[in-house]
């Protein structure tokens, strides 16, 4: 509060609006709430209650959870306030500081949320509802932090009502006019595709290096050849970790060469992952590799088309692997007057009865639970997928989760290797020195 | 309060067209000058208040604040720390500043010298002593300033784009070999964000220009053609040199565009590919809502505006008239 009267006597000049705007800013300046919630109960309340729900998930999945919940309590109303991803994540801490905040948030910049206590500690409700149990690891792992703010392990603060997988998205158009029966299962024959492609004038990899999908390549050849505890220690921050990794080197050579060889789209370097989506659906690539959260829109541009798979490994035999998070995972704001609620709302997503509608929006449920999907789909192909990244124990997060600027250091970093103007262990260097700054900052 | 009713007897009095009155008011006018005066600049005053109200909340006010907070560690939540001048001096640490601070001078030649050029041209054949009426080429010339700069950016972003409206009229054309992902390309993406800046700021050029020509009384262009000067002559005679103001309020108004430019380059390359189109604006942006760093965010933004008057100050040192 010292530095708001600071501010007032600079302003002195324009003093009648001076107020109005620095109060604003101040009173986002404070950020104390109680990180642990009064008297929980898995009882909804009978009365009527509104909620509200900030999210930037586009997919519909949050929708429906909260269509399905309120038709399980008619006596609460969620209201849904969505924005894009950048204006979301610039926008969200300053919203749940402020005096109104909503009460369920997705859950995209938790350490910083966390750090000024803006969230409740999930703790209680997590053995109140068995969620520890029921709920998969991989899914509940990435919404713990302790007081370090390192993420993985610690008090939960979120919980996603499913996770999501990385892999290969093949054109089954495009691959049986080139003569390709199978998805590839190991580098050597990714690369024996993407030759062809490139031979018969087809482009083999549709790369959105524009929104920093480039080093979803690179981690994902990387992951490849390096196990998933110093990949995941370097993701969450553990002192001592670094990306200098032999596997590294590996997977930005590849990404590097298959730019040079021009087997990735051209317009790489301005094109963002909708865009991609959309050449990739409309028969203007092989291979697109990208997340499950497509699935759906992928599935409704080619229909039987389509095929996903595990993205290949090293060799016959090698780990297969996967990037893993947590989708349409949502915090309560430790300001709420209805956690109970709240916390409802989350036990509802992980639930067995919303695992369909989750399935359906091509995530995989966070509960474990009988998924029957139609053959020949990519639900079908994701499920395959899946067993087989958890057979081999081949998970890992996100690079771009590693520091806040990782994603536009990685984008940056990712064109310039394409580019051929960034050498592999300079591109190595920038991004250890851009995580060096930010975790001892 | 009173000044509200100040304005409502003035025009009372004024309107009434009662000769009497008048009259009485001429009458006392030379007695009660000085308070006229007063009364009448009080207005004036008012009148100003709105919009300088607005001003200093939207203009002035974040601009003493982005002073303020630049000496601070903020991540726009948390408490303040204060910094001194750590931030100032982290400034020059900022690994891509060098090369955003030479674009923006780069840019300098799309947003400034370009359309400055071509806006002459334009005017030489828009004015004269025949002063052909091209008023619906002028208003389309005018019309990228009007639209907001995010439009502008998205709807060049397809142009640009790989299968964008420019490659389908080369591949048309038959220069299929020149088509190319303009925006994802090292050597291009600059030059290709460029020129959208011209293509914005010549209309602004034009509209100063234009109504800068309009004053010049026709008969000095028929000086010129009695003497036998053409089209040419008329032009570096007479327009060029009636147009001197109004291509200095031309420079500066463009260069503080260039300086700033932020909107359009977000859009379309968010400063990439890698550095290639990287901006002063987009680092201040990337600083404050990507990493948090508030403090050093403000810092950059009061580097930049002080670069912005440096520049906006030579310019008009070169533009004074000499004697």
């Amino acid at each position: 509060m010292k530095s708001n009267r600071l501010a007032g006597g600079l302003i002195a000049a324009a003093a009648l609006v001076a107020g109005t705007a620095i109060t604003a800013c101040g009173s986002s300046a404070t950020a104390t709430g109680a990180a642990s919630p009064g008297p929980v109960s898995t009882a909804v309340t009978s009365s009527p209650v509104t909620l509200t729900l900030a999210t930037e998930d586009l997919s519909g999945l949050t929708q429906s959870l909260v269509k399905g919940f309120e038709k399980l309590h008619p006596n609460v109303k969620i209201n849904i306030e969505t924005s894009a991803y950048t204006a979301y994540t610039a926008n969200i801490n300053l919203r749940l500081a402020s005096s109104t905040p909503p009460d369920l948030s997705e859950a995209v910049v938790l350490n910083s949320s966390v750090q000024h206590h803006l969230l409740l500690n999930l703790d209680k409700y997590a053995s109140l509802y068995h969620w520890t149990s029921a709920i998969s690891p991989y899914a509940l792992n990435e919404y713990r932090m302790g007081p370090t703010l390192k993420g993985g392990s610690g008090p939960l603060w979120a919980v996603s009502a499913g996770f999501d997988l990385t892999g290969l998205y093949y054109n089954k158009t495009l691959a049986a006019r080139l003569g390709i029966q199978n998805p590839p299962t190991t580098l050597d024959e990714f690369n024996a595709d993407l030759r062809k492609a490139k031979a018969a004038h087809i482009t083999g990899l549709e790369v959105a290096a524009n929104d920093g999908h480039a080093a979803f390549l690179i981690q994902q050849v990387a992951d490849d050849y390096e196990p998933p505890t110093p990949v995941n220690n370097w993701i969450f921050g553990k002192s001592g970790a670094t990306f200098d990794l032999p596997g590294v080197t590996k997977g930005a050579t590849a990404l590097a060469g298959w730019a040079k060889s021009g087997y990735i789209n051209a317009s790489a370097n301005a094109t963002t992952l909708t865009q991609a989506v959309a050449a990739f659906t409309t028969n203007k690539a092989l291979f697109l590799n990208d997340g499950n959260w497509d699935a759906a829109a992928i599935q409704k541009g080619l229909g039987a088309h389509v095929g996903f798979a595990a993205f290949p490994a090293a060799t016959a035999g090698g780990r297969v692997n996967s990037m893993v998070g947590g989708t349409a995972g949502y915090e309560i704001s430790a300001k709420t007057k209805n956690p109970n609620v709240a916390a409802a709302f989350l036990n509802y997503s992980v639930s067995p009865q919303a695992a369909a509608s989750v399935f359906a929006s091509g995530n995989l449920p966070s509960s474990a639970g009988s998924l029957t999907p139609a053959p020949g789909t990519i639900l079908a192909d994701t499920l395959t997928a899946w067993q087989k990244v958890q057979q081999s124990k081949g998970l890992y997060g996100y690079y771009a989760g590693a520091y806040e600027a990782a994603n536009t250091d990685f984008i940056r970093t990712t064109e310039e290797l394409m580019g051929q103007s960034l050498t592999v262990p300079s591109f190595i260097s920038q991004v250890q020195s851009g995580w060096a700054q930010a975790h001892t900052s | 309060m009173k000044t509200e009713a100040l304005r409502r007897r003035r025009p009372a009095g004024a309107a009434s067209g009662d000769p009497a009155s008048q009259g009485k008011t001429a009458s006392r006018a030379g007695s009660t000058g000085t308070a006229a005066r007063k009364r009448s600049s009080r207005v004036a005053y008012a009148y100003l208040a709105l919009p300088f109200a607005f001003y200093a909340v939207f203009m002035i006010l974040p601009w003493l604040q982005t002073i303020y907070l630049s000496f601070f560690n903020w991540d726009g939540i948390g408490a303040r720390t204060w910094a001194g001048l750590a931030n100032y001096l982290n400034v020059f640490r900022i690994p891509q500043l060098r090369v955003a601070i030479l674009h923006s001078f780069e840019l300098m030649i799309f947003f400034c010298v370009i359309p400055i050029l071509v806006a002459l041209l334009l005017t030489a054949l828009m004015t004269g002593p025949r002063r052909p009426r091209l008023g619906v080429l002028r208003a389309i010339i005018f019309v990228p300033q009007v639209l907001p700069p995010v439009a502008v950016g998205v709807m060049w972003q397809w142009m640009y784009g790989d299968s964008g409206f420019i490659n389908q009229v080369l591949k048309w054309v038959g220069l299929s070999g020149v088509a190319r992902p303009w925006l994802a390309s090292f050597s291009w993406a600059f030059v290709a964000v460029g020129l959208v800046g011209a293509w914005v700021t010549t209309g602004l050029c034009l509209a100063f220009f234009v109504a800068g020509a309009q004053k010049v009384p026709t008969e000095l262009y028929e000086a010129v053609q009695t003497d036998g000067g053409g089209l040419v002559r008329q032009f570096w005679s007479i327009t060029l040199p009636h147009l001197r103001g109004e291509i200095v309020i031309a420079a500066t108004v463009t260069a503080i565009t260039a300086l700033g430019a932020f909107d359009i380059i977000y859009v379309m390359t968010t400063g990439g590919p890698g550095t290639a189109t990287i901006v002063p604006g987009v680092l201040v942006y990337q600083l404050g809502f990507t990493t948090f760093q508030v403090g050093q965010a403000s810092a950059l933004a009061v580097v930049l505006s002080a670069l912005v008057l440096l520049v906006i100050s030579v310019l008009r040192i070169f533009a004074r008239e000499r004697p």
